[in-house]
């Protein structure tokens, strides 16, 4: 006891010095915890990022034929309709992808 | 050989029948599990909450960064001005979230003795997730139309367009908004059900290889290390696919709000 008061460490029996000391090593703590943490998300959040485009897309097209289909089921002209929706679909379906990425990329730069 | 089909545990089963007016509304083993879920939730949310204390318990702490979770979420894609759904966004995000982790359990016995018991995830049922996403695209639209009236449409009429490519822009927006719905349900679904076959397979394989004897059985280690990995995999996607499904809920409940962008 009357060694360690000989040395330079923080005073341990100091409440506000133990509470200063202890605020340092939680916060160096949880830099490197979340540091970690972020390198484990990156990729399982690439995954599901991936998926999501994938059916934005699929979805615009889908719908697009369906539309344009049904349009030929009604007035009976069949394949313009259909070739048209598909058509359409298909901008749809990027716009959906880059609506996506754009919003995407906007949480990213919110986050960090 | 037990069985190792991997979709029987997509089959609906009757536990009550119950036929009104030549419809069949029978108590199935998916509306068990939707109330299983919606039970066991209010349940969770009564007793975590009724103490109301300054300091939170272990329960209220949950109820309380659940709020939290969803909260920010709506906040964060619909502004305050979004927090008047937060009732709904949460309902969902919890009936998904709930559903999802009571699909997890491989073995879930119902307690009305003669059903056949197996597990059930409700969200790997198609017309389960487009229901719930129609909910919301009907909040969507009743609540754009009743809030901005004909300003709603502007939706479909993106500003800063030179006129003459409205002709194209306009069918490319409302088929975009009509996608959205499906694209909202098809992902939790397919996600539900690609991974909840791929988890049997790879179990049935365990089966296959312990029946076919000798040392057959011990590379049957090499499954079960798969089953142990996607198992996890599952945990991830289940809560991952609910926060995605909420998440866009609110992206959407904004374009109500805010039809012009």
């Amino acid at each position: 006891m009357i060694m360690m008061s000989n040395r330079d460490e923080p005073d341990r029996s100091n409440p506000e010095d133990r509470l200063a000391d202890f605020e340092k090593r939680l916060s160096a703590r949880l830099e490197s915890r979340n540091a970690e943490d972020r390198k484990y998300d990156r990729p399982r959040q690439g995954w599901a990022i991936g998926l999501r485009y994938g059916t934005e897309f699929m979805v615009g097209v889908l719908v697009g034929a369906a539309i344009g289909y049904l349009i030929d089921r009604v007035f009976d002209t069949l394949p313009f309709g259909l070739l048209i929706g598909t058509f359409l679909g298909f901008g749809a379906g990027t716009m959906n992808v880059v609506r996506a990425a754009k919003e995407l990329s906007e949480r990213a730069l919110r986050d960090n | 050989m037990a069985d190792t089909n991997p979709i029987k545990q997509f089959e609906i089963h009757e536990v009550a029948p119950l036929e009104i007016a030549g419809l069949n509304l029978a108590f199935t083993n998916s509306a068990f599990f939707m109330l299983l879920a919606t039970v066991s939730v209010t349940l969770l949310m009564a007793l975590a909450t009724n103490k109301r204390a300054l300091v939170p318990g272990r329960g209220q702490s949950i109820a309380e960064i659940l709020y939290g979770f969803v909260a920010d979420m709506v906040r964060s894609s619909a502004g305050n001005e979004g927090l008047r759904f937060f009732p709904f966004v949460f309902t969902l995000f919890i009936f998904i979230l709930a559903g999802n982790m009571f699909g997890m359990f491989p073995y879930l016995p119902l307690p009305i003795p003669g059903v056949d018991n197996h597990g059930f995830t409700i969200t790997s049922h198609i017309i389960v997730t487009l229901t719930l996403s129609m909910m919301v695209m009907a909040i969507v639209v009743g609540f754009g139309v009743y809030k901005n009236g004909f300003k709603f449409l502007k939706l479909f009429v993106p500003a800063g367009v030179p006129p003459i490519l409205y002709i194209i822009v306009t069918p490319i927006e409302v088929i975009s908004f009509l996608s959205r719905p499906i694209s909202l349900s098809v992902r939790l679904f397919a996600n539900m059900l690609a991974g909840h076959i791929l988890l049997k397979v790879f179990a049935g394989f365990i089966v296959m290889l312990g029946a076919a004897g000798a040392a057959w059985g011990i590379v049957g280690i090499l499954p079960f290390a798969m089953v142990i990995g996607l198992t996890a995999l599952e945990f991830l996607v289940a809560f991952l696919q609910a926060y995605v499904f909420a998440i866009l809920t609110c992206i959407y409940l904004n374009d109500a709000l805010h039809p012009a962008h």
